[in-house]
């Protein structure tokens, strides 16, 4: 079965619709919105796909791993439109007798997918604000730099990994007398420009 | 000789509509088509090199002819997943 979708998926019942009694295992790759990026912090995620090719390329990748894998059966369904943190974004299930080439055919699968699939992920980046937590910053590499560029002291020691998790930005701008406008004004423009 | 040409993604934003059909006189190649489309919507040739183009649903090296009710597509390298 492929599917391009608007709706939700379940996993459960994708899995149950691939059991058979000849079956000995359904193997599951399920691809969920991450609430980072290498560019900052993620707020939704915008997915859009060619459709009809989208799914000839599918097929044409189904076709494949029945061919050169012992496996029985496949399942791939992809969401498209605007998708929340840790909401589906596609599934995709292999059955077969044996696992071994379930693992496999799924694993290659997922990275064909990513290379000649016609969709794309729009990633709509959170504003940075007084109460973004420095974690989510630090999870930038431009993020890091900025920070350093406005004399944020010593984020690397044991204390500091501490507070790292807890602290908002805001807060340690006040704690070492940073102006805060001119940081949220510089991690706003810059973290993005680097997509 | 009719073409349909679709635009997806930032090739979409940057020629302001997701389709549009192409009417030629001529034979003429996929390398032949893109050119036109860079004349009409100049904010292409910034995209050029990010540019995929597919035919009928398979990827095209740009030397294809293209013939009456041909499908050509343009978008960014793909990334679901």
């Amino acid at each position: 079965m492929i599917e391009i979708t608007n709706e939700d998926f379940s996993v459960n019942e994708i899995v149950e619709r691939m059991k058979s009694p000849e079956i000995g295992c359904v193997v599951t790759f399920v691809g969920t919105v991450r609430s980072t990026s290498p560019q900052g912090p993620v707020e939704t995620v915008e997915i859009e796909s060619y459709t009809e090719m989208a799914r000839e390329k599918l097929s044409e990748l189904v076709e494949h791993v029945k061919k050169y894998f012992e496996i029985a059966d496949v399942s791939i369904i992809h969401r498209v439109g605007k998708l929340e943190i840790s909401e589906n974004i596609v599934c995709i299930a292999v059955s077969a007798v044996h696992r071994k080439d379930a693992f496999k055919a799924c694993e290659w699968l997922i990275n064909e997918l990513k290379k000649c699939v016609p969709i794309w992920k729009n990633e709509i980046f959170t504003k940075i604000v007084e109460n973004t937590r420095l974690v989510e910053i630090l999870k930038s590499p431009e993020g890091s730099k900025i920070l350093a560029k406005h004399n944020l002291p010593c984020l690397h020691c044991p204390m500091a990994t501490y507070e790292i998790g807890t602290l908002k930005i805001g807060e340690v701008a006040k704690m070492y007398g940073i102006n805060i406008k001119n940081l949220l004004k510089d991690l706003n423009k810059n973290i993005r420009k680097s997509r | 000789m009719k073409v349909k040409v679709k635009f997806f993604a930032s090739q979409r934003k940057a020629v302001g509509k997701s389709e549009l059909e192409i009417n030629s006189e001529e034979k003429i190649t996929i390398n032949r088509l893109l050119e036109m489309l860079i004349t009409e919507y100049p904010e292409l040739k910034k995209l050029a090199k990010f540019t995929i183009v597919s035919l009928n649903y398979n990827f095209a090296n740009g030397s294809e002819l293209l013939k009456d009710g041909d499908e050509v597509a343009l978008f960014p390298p793909v990334g679901g997943g």
